[in-house]
């Protein structure tokens, strides 16, 4: 029997994986970590056995390329194929990265801390996140998890900085549209490492500049020698005597595998996590029914993702070259206070643009509109509605190097969201019914202003997907597992242990029970980092010494 | 705008293989020294193994019914003649016996327009759709349509899988990405009541 396996190897796996391995290493030397992941290796360098594509010249599997083929392996959809809001359209969307280091391979590095009213927020007169947690509590976690990631805060300008670490055009534009209705842009802090800016950042970043998990966290846990067996897939878990088992299939020999172990971290991401444990709810029965309060994959937030594209006018003086430099680089905190919401120019593959997902190259009927499928498509000059295909469309595509500009706002949700098994019971679908009028008004507050920032630098916010199609879009899915201080609030405990299941714990995403305002790969490492600290020394909870 | 772009005649009457040729060009049409669907080989981004089920796993096309998944398996062979099929019947209702390619410009617009309208017709015409854009940007093996939009040319196709490097001049210098410049201050947007003095929110 293992001591620890750990399913995934996102920012809480790695976390963990680093964390544990080490502390094994004089607990019980010769003992080993073992991770278990999904996805494929696209370093190389932790499983010489896993499959993909062969090496590039830099020595990874990395390409800049928007094949679907090659994007099918660093990322994934997940989506409402019923479509729970507007039939024949999704109800909502999440983008997940897959492979080793899980979301860090396809992210954009920005690690700001959440908010302090992130983790005050309450439902029902209880506060959402264990008294454990607040900022304060936190900082010395998030501190450790900047250090480990090379979080770094870049510059407008710097005469010693080579131009591709300085602030893109993109961002500088931005900024001037935020100065004109009242607000301001600033740097936005990033994981980030001799980036060389390639510029598709996010189809992978070949060139080893991204501080993805790989390069820190993962890097650790090998050295301290944890095994990583990628290209395994895990269906199911199951409790033991001792402890749990863990089944699935081996996709490079389509062998199956079975591993049983003391202690087991599920770590594979809001959707992997809650997937696996919907899948596995049937096998734990009695006194260790693992949701007897049937909130496995409630409650799911995302983040309050809201993203838009526009114009920039032609009389404005100055090209954005949107797809050029750091994918993410600035942002604008101004309405933070009053709406819970802030501001993030983004790059964006013209691709995804150009075929109207998160946001389409068209213009709304009614501009001014706000909320859930609030406005369709404007009439073009023939009085049908502006077609996204033919001449004029390629035409308006053809601004997006010089005119075009993408932005998104990150806020407070209500956590409308679920997550569930698909009909076969073989996938996750995402959905999300109806949209709290919370987080309506903060939406609509946030494309009110981004709307103002277009017009402001003389040009028009395009017609997004919520607008249109009711369709929530996010990269950045959280809860399903949520954490909370009792059983009839959440499925596990503050530290990411199951009520009902000792040495059963889900870390990562999954576990985060709010919205957090911010990018959250820095919260997840933090909490993650904190839930190792107590498990090792035993504080609050039994320690890694005394389950082993 | 790249200056190999094939330069075509756009004003005459193109020649097309088939119908399924014809509609790419009416939707990423090509322009003199702007190429369309067909000159970035969207031929070979068809032939890509799965391409529909994948092209819905990346988002680049809704979710659909699986039996019009299925009927799309084989884009390339036999759901390419049976929509060669579909084209010309639709064409023969605008004028008898003309196959889709043979319509003026402007007939195979309104043909296809009513298309889109059709719920039946609707998911197959997202997808032609879709390939078409995938092949225009990056998603196929040719550069021609992201090097119109001011994307650097692909490094290699050795794997062939498209690559591109940073973005980089046409005489090879790196191109700049910053304007190296503070913006303005807004007057009156006291940050200090959200941000700490390193960046993050309060």
């Amino acid at each position: 029997m293992r001591d620890v396996i750990i399913i995934g190897s996102g920012f809480g796996g790695a976390v963990m994986a680093a964390r544990l391995s080490a502390a094994l290493s004089t607990l019980k030397p010769g003992s080993k970590v073992l991770v278990l992941e999904k996805g494929a290796d696209a370093t190389g360098a932790f499983d010489q056995r896993s499959a993909g594509t062969p090496l590039n010249a830099q020595g990874n599997r990395f390409r800049h390329s928007l094949s679907p083929t090659y994007l099918s392996t660093i990322a994934q959809l997940h989506t409402d194929p019923v479509g729970a809001f507007k039939p024949g359209s999704p109800s909502m969307t999440v983008v997940t990265g897959t492979g080793l280091g899980g979301g860090s391979q396809v992210y954009d590095g920005v690690s700001l801390r959440a908010p302090t009213e992130a983790f005050e927020q309450q439902r029902g007169g209880r506060r959402l996140w264990p008294s454990l947690y607040s900022r304060a509590s936190l900082s010395p976690y998030y501190a450790l998890a900047e250090q480990r990631l090379n979080v770094v805060k870049p510059e407008w300008t710097d005469a010693k900085a080579p131009h591709w670490q300085l602030l893109t055009k993109r961002d500088f534009i931005f900024a001037e549209g935020c100065r004109r209705i009242g607000a301001t842009a600033v740097p936005l802090k990033i994981a980030d490492r001799n980036d060389a800016n390639e510029g598709w950042w996010n189809e992978g970043q070949r060139f080893e500049g991204r501080q993805s998990l790989t390069k820190n966290y993962l890097l650790d846990a090998k050295a301290h020698g944890a095994e990583f067996w990628t290209g395994c897939a895990i269906e199911s878990i199951e409790p033991t005597k001792d402890g749990y088992v863990v089944r699935g299939t081996d996709s490079r020999t389509l062998g199956a595998i079975e591993e049983e172990c003391r202690v087991l971290i599920i770590a594979g991401g809001s959707l992997g996590s809650t997937g696996l444990l919907l899948k596995s709810r049937e096998k734990f029965s009695g006194a260790r029914e693992l949701d007897p309060n049937q909130l496995l994959g409630k409650h799911v937030s995302g983040n309050g993702d809201y993203g838009v594209t526009g114009e920039v006018g032609p009389a404005f003086d100055r090209d954005v070259e949107g797809f050029k430099g750091k994918p993410m680089a600035s942002f604008c905190p101004s309405f933070f206070r009053q709406h819970q919401f802030i501001l993030i120019p983004f790059y964006a593959a013209p691709l995804y643009l150009a075929l109207g997902q998160f946001s389409t190259l068209l213009k709304p009927k009614n501009p001014l509109a706000v909320g859930r499928a609030s406005t369709e498509v404007a009439n073009g000059p023939d009085g049908r509605p502006e077609r996204d295909w033919g001449l004029a469309y390629k035409q308006r595509l053809q601004t997006f190097g010089s005119r075009m500009l993408t932005m998104g706002c990150l806020a407070l949700d209500a956590c409308e969201g679920e997550i569930r098994l698909s009909a076969n019971e073989q996938a996750t679908e995402v959905t999300w019914r109806e949209t709290d009028p919370s987080t309506e008004a903060r939406w609509g507050a946030a494309v009110t202003t981004m709307r103002k920032i277009y017009e402001a630098l003389g040009g028009q916010l395009y017609l997004d997907g919520y607008r249109k199609e009711g369709t929530v879009h996010t990269a950045h899915p959280l809860g399903g597992v949520r954490m909370a201080s009792d059983s009839t609030q959440g499925v596990i405990d503050a530290n990411g242990e199951c009520f009902s299941n000792p040495n059963l714990f889900v870390i990562d995403s999954a576990m985060i029970p709010s919205a957090l305002g911010a990018n959250p790969s820095l919260t997840i490492a933090a909490v993650a980092e904190s839930i190792a600290d107590r498990l090792i020394r035993g504080v609050g909870l039994r320690s890694l010494a005394a389950r082993l | 705008m790249p200056d190999e772009v094939p330069s075509r005649e756009v004003d005459g009457a193109p020649r097309y293989a088939d119908s399924v040729d014809a509609l790419f060009d009416v939707l990423l049409p090509a322009e003199k020294n702007s190429p369309g669907a067909r000159e970035v080989n969207v031929d070979a981004v068809m032939r890509t193994e799965g391409l529909v089920r994948l092209a819905i796993a990346q988002g680049f096309i809704a979710p659909m019914a699986e039996t019009v998944v299925s009927a799309l398996d084989q884009l390339a062979t036999s759901a390419r003649v049976a929509l060669n099929r579909d084209l010309d019947v639709l064409a023969s209702f605008e004028v008898p016996l003309a196959r889709f390619s043979q319509l003026p410009s402007a007939t195979q617009i309104t043909v296809v327009a009513r298309a889109f309208d059709d719920p039946l017709r609707r998911p197959t015409f997202l997808v032609i759709r879709a390939v078409c854009f995938l092949a225009y940007l990056g998603g196929g093996p040719s550069d021609l349509g992201l090097r119109t939009l001011g994307y650097p040319k692909f490094e290699n196709l050795a794997d062939g899988v498209a690559v591109s490097g940073y973005p980089r001049m046409t005489d090879g210098r790196v191109d700049d990405y910053t304007f190296n410049q503070q913006p303005p201050p807004t007057n009156g947007d006291d940050l200090s009541l959200v941000l700490t003095p390193e960046g993050d929110l309060l």
